[in-house]
């Protein structure tokens, strides 16, 4: 080829190729230089090579550099798809650590991102309501109990209603249930009663259809009624007509004016029917508290500015009623954004697990790091060559970087799939309740966070290795033996791999303590005594409706009448009915004075309390409940016989200690006539299974002289010989020969309750120990990882040792003893770590406390059990090295 | 050929250059004026999408030349579709720019 020789403008392309890419290089430099000379000869032809024609020569060769640098984006290009290519390859080659690395990413990013779209749903996108921020809940509170969050009195809702300025609007509600007759089959639905101004506050109208009218609250106008999507087009089989036409409830037409939109969930997401009233029609007094209250709070009203002035309407309220609140002194009002009471209760768990899966995918980081300082090291010298020929580090640190980076959007898009999934399987089952749940879904937030999880993965677990491997001074072990170099190369490497191994242990020692925690939690909640037996009792709920029941008798009539039917079924073993079943949750209080001990009070100086439960006769033979001392109920007790009372184990211990309360008698007010105390039964668990026993009264459900009972809703209870469902037709066909328009609500098994009572302890152990076993396996391959490789490292070291006739304990303890202390170390800064972290989840903990010793010592122990089966087959591998072998091993 | 329809001004004249006959970068500068900033982009962009092609030239005659074998442009089938759809839009170039008259006829090589 041709040689120019060396002109200033040949000088400057040869200069300027430089930058030009090396894929084209050679080309553009040619094609440059010819067009130059080409040019140069023709001015010279022209004899007008002066120094204008110079200079244009030189000016255009300028243009190369233009040329030049227009090239460079094909460069980077080029280069990233080398890295790419290179990077698959590499991917391809080893497909035992790629399947390995891709399944732990997937795993950790699938977990986060299903867990974080819940998260999202749940915790962190508004209530679908306009400026659902200054929706709040209205409670009282009564301090002096420590009681929060109770209901409110209607005259003290119309008191908040007309006195506080500080709400834009304000509306009380009445969850309940009515019975839907004419649809076929008698239903059951949930329903709402609400009062004026309730959508108004939300800020939400029906889909179809209008709202009320501020008359239609009114008495006697009120046969109106909105109802769900759900009812819609389910029971109501989507009449697309339906506005304006009648349905039954409670026996009662009332015309449909609304359709709400599919999501609206207020007060829950169960609700089918909302029914108007206006609280002041219903003529209850201060003392009984059943509204909820929400309220909008004024733009610019802050919530102190709302707490500040029900302070001063609750005084005015003791002012107005002073006989009322001499005795509830200390009465008080809260108020709670709408969204933390939707989400309150939830926020932990959910947090907790969030945390739990952010942990794994650090864990699962750290893994792959493993991997990947494992493989540099094994690609030491192939990065010494190409930084030798002339790559630089940032090249080198790019190019290890794709690869991780590769590994990461790949194990993202897999984990994207398991989230899908889990996420379907999520919802689908709703271990707790969770509120909102509807909302959850994959969509573009949820992509972007899991786009940004990978990628901020790849970074993390390839970034270290990466900038290991490219360390300058690589090049040494290119000059050295390559043994010489591995072991140089590989104490730099063991450093940054011990760190990593210590996090990943303690990392999952965090989680098997938590997990540890919450078993254990599991377990003593299944220990517990709930006071009944669950097995073969089939509970139900009925309803009685005023029309058709309007007065007390024939209210007991019917129930007395219905169990005897039920008992007589083939294969029932006994009936009876309460209005509060056991871990329900719902049970009424009541003070009440003891005979002679009328001075009798708490530590708060308050009268003494209890729960009521409404039974009958033979409610404690069907559920299994010990009667101590004394007898049951009969039929005679109630109106006939005088008036009697059951009283629970704690109520007896508390005010009789170990005697019995023979001939002791109670009363709820000081005008009601006494109570005789005929038996003491064993303490039930009647609200949360996590409550302690409380102070208890039973007493039959018939009309009682002190002005409770009997109560229209009942649960039946009956047991059975075989198994409870199979009874549900015949126990049905009873009701429906005593009342075809009575429908059976709520038809479930006890040990069905039980069993719900748990759900949620039970669901975030499941997870938490799902999540640890990962946790496990991957900290004990990532201790096999560092312990094989420090095996084969040292292969060399263990053949002179046993050629010098070192023992086999001898060597264990050289190849095991770094490892182990790494493991000590790793759990000792989990079991640290764990202190700090588990205090968190304390609330989440039943009868163990976040720091128990046991929990702490075992999953120690555990770990540190696993990390040694994790080190057996290296070092089975390192007992047989053959000296002779060894010493040749390169 | 999706750069059909997005010629620009100065590529629907460099195109046109190269199709009247101004087969290589300089040549193609001095008769449409541009600079070789422009060209020598243009140049790849078009030869990138497939509206013209490039041959060296061969060894042997650059040698007795006693220069670099050059780098000679020509319009593919694609290119001569975009140019005519861009002089549709640009009516001047094809009467600005002057045919080649005389081809050198050892070019070819």
């Amino acid at each position: 080829m041709h040689k120019p020789k060396l002109k200033p403008h040949l000088w400057l392309i040869a200069t300027i190729s430089l930058v030009v890419p090396r894929r084209f290089r050679s080309g553009w430099r040619q094609e440059w230089e010819a067009e130059l000379h080409y040019h140069e000869s023709t001015l010279r032809r022209w004899r007008k090579l002066n120094i204008l024609g110079q200079s244009r020569l030189l000016r255009r060769s300028l243009g190369a550099f233009h040329d030049a640098l227009c090239l460079q984006p094909a460069r980077l290009e080029d280069e990233m798809l080398q890295d790419l290519k290179y990077g698959s390859r590499m991917l391809l080659r080893r497909p035992g650590f790629t399947l390995v690395a891709l399944t732990a990413l997937a795993l950790g990013i699938g977990a986060n991102t299903a867990i974080f779209s819940v998260v999202n749903a749940v915790l962190l996108r508004p209530l679908p309501f306009s400026d659902s921020e200054r929706i709040v809940r209205i409670w009282n509170t009564f301090l002096p109990r420590g009681l929060t969050q109770l209901f409110i009195s209607v005259p003290e809702f119309v008191e908040y209603r007309d006195q506080a300025r500080t709400f834009d609007s304000i509306a009380a509600f009445l969850p309940d249930a009515l019975n839907l007759t004419g649809a076929g089959e008698p239903e059951r639905v949930p329903a709402s009663w609400i009062s004026q101004r309730f959508f108004s506050v939300l800020g939400v109208e029906p889909q179809l259809g209008r709202s009320f009218y501020p008359e239609e609250y009114q008495p006697g106008r009120d046969r109106v009624v909105i109802v769900s999507h759900r009812l819609w087009k389910g029971l109501l089989a989507s009449d697309p007509a339906l506005i304006g036409k009648t349905i039954m409830l409670n026996g009662n037409d009332r015309t449909v004016v609304g359709i709400m939109p599919s999501a609206f969930d207020v007060p829950s997401e169960d609700i089918d029917v909302w029914v108007p009233f206006t609280p002041e029609s219903w003529k209850t007094g201060l003392g009984q508290h059943f509204l909820s209250v929400i309220a909008r709070l004024q733009p610019g009203a802050s919530l102190d500015n709302a707490r500040t002035e029900m302070t001063s309407v609750v005084a005015g309220l003791a002012q107005k009623y002073p006989d009322y609140y001499k005795d509830a002194a200390g009465s008080g009002v809260d108020i709670v954004p709408l969204r933390e009471q939707v989400v309150g209760n939830i926020r932990l768990p959910l947090l907790v697990l969030f945390g739990a899966v952010c942990f794994i995918l650090l864990i699962a980081c750290a893994n792959v790091a493993n991997l990947l300082l494992a493989r540099a090291e094994a690609r030491h010298k192939e990065i010494a060559i190409r930084m030798a020929l002339g790559a630089s580090r940032l090249r080198v640190v790019r190019q290890l970087l794709t690869e991780s980076l590769l590994l990461a959007l790949l194990g993202g898009c897999s984990g994207l799939l398991l989230a899908v999934w889990g996420v379907r399987l999520f919802t689908a089952q709703n271990p707790f309740n969770i509120p909102r749940m509807r909302a959850v879904s994959i969509d573009m937030p949820i992509l972007g966070f899991a786009l940004m999880a990978s990628f901020l993965t790849g970074v993390v677990f390839g970034l270290a290795p990466a900038l290991q491997s490219s360390k300058p001074g690589l090049n040494e072990p290119l000059k050295e033996g390559s043994r010489g170099a591995a072991q140089g190369a590989g104490y730099r490497g063991s450093r940054t791999r011990s760190l990593v191994v210590i996090s990943e242990l303690a990392l999952s020692v965090v989680l098997l303590i938590g997990a540890g925690l919450m078993i254990r939690s599991f377990r003593h909640l299944l220990g517990v005594n709930l006071g009944f037996n669950t097995e073969g009792v089939l509970t139900a709920q009925l309803s009685l409706s005023k029309a058709k029941y309007p007065d007390n008798q024939r209210v007991t009539a019917f129930y007395h009448q219905l169990l005897q039917r039920i008992s007589g079924v083939p294969g029932v073993q006994a009936a009876g009915a309460v209005n509060s079943p056991p871990l329900s949750g719902d049970s009424g209080t009541a003070s009440f004075e003891i005979e002679g001990r009328t001075s009798e009070r708490e530590s708060d100086g308050l009268s003494p309390i209890a729960a009521y439960h409404l039974i009958s006769p033979d409610y404690f033979q069907t559920m299994g409940i010990t009667v101590l001392w004394g007898r049951h109920f009969t039929e005679l007790d109630g109106n006939q016989s005088p008036a009697a009372a059951i009283i629970n184990q704690t109520l007896a211990h508390r005010f009789w200690g170990n005697d019995y309360p023979t001939g002791k008698r109670i009363r709820l007010r000081e005008d009601a006539p006494w109570l005789q105390i005929i038996g003491v039964v064993a303490d039930v668990k009647n609200r949360a299974i996590e409550d302690d026993a409380r102070p208890e009264m039973y007493f039959p459900y018939v009309e009682t002289p002190f002005g409770i009972g009997p109560p229209s809703t009942m649960t039946l209870v009956v047991r059975t010989q075989s198994d409870p469902l199979q009874s549900v037709a015949a126990i049905r066909d009873e009701i429906r020969a005593m009342d075809k328009d009575l429908p059976m609500d709520r038809v479930r098994t006890m040990a069905r309750i039980a069993a719900a009572a748990v759900s949620r302890t039970r669901f975030i152990m499941f997870l938490l120990a799902s999540l640890a076993g990962l946790a496990l396996i991957l900290a004990a391959v990532g201790v096999y990882g560092v312990m094989s490789y420090s095996v084969s490292q040292r292969t060399h070291e263990i053949g002179i040792r046993k050629a010098l006739g070192a023992q086999p304990q001898d060597i264990i303890r050289l190849v095991v003893g770094h490892v182990l202390s790494l493991v000590l170390i790793g759990i000792g800064a989990g079991v640290l770590a764990s202190l700090a972290l588990t205090r968190v989840m304390s609330s989440l903990l039943f009868e163990i406390r976040a720091n128990d010793p046991v929990t702490f010592v075992g999953i120690s122990l555990l770990l540190f059990a696993v990390a040694l089966l994790a080190c057996c087959l290296p070092v089975r591998r390192a007992l047989k090295v053959f000296p002779m072998v060894a010493l040749r091993y390169e | 050929m999706t750069t059909r329809t997005s010629l620009s001004h100065s590529a629907a004249v460099i195109l046109q250059a190269v199709s009247n006959g101004y087969r290589y970068g300089f040549d193609i500068m001095d008769v449409t004026g541009l600079p070789s900033g422009s060209v020598y982009p243009a140049l790849r962009r078009m030869e990138q999408s497939g509206l013209i092609d490039s041959k060296w030239e061969k060894q042997g005659l650059a040698q007795e030349e006693g220069r670099p074998p050059r780098k000679y442009y020509e319009v593919t089938p694609t290119g001569v579709d975009a140019l005519a759809e861009a002089l549709k839009r640009y009516r001047l170039i094809e009467r600005i720019l002057p045919a080649r008259k005389i081809k050198p006829s050892r070019q070819r090589g």
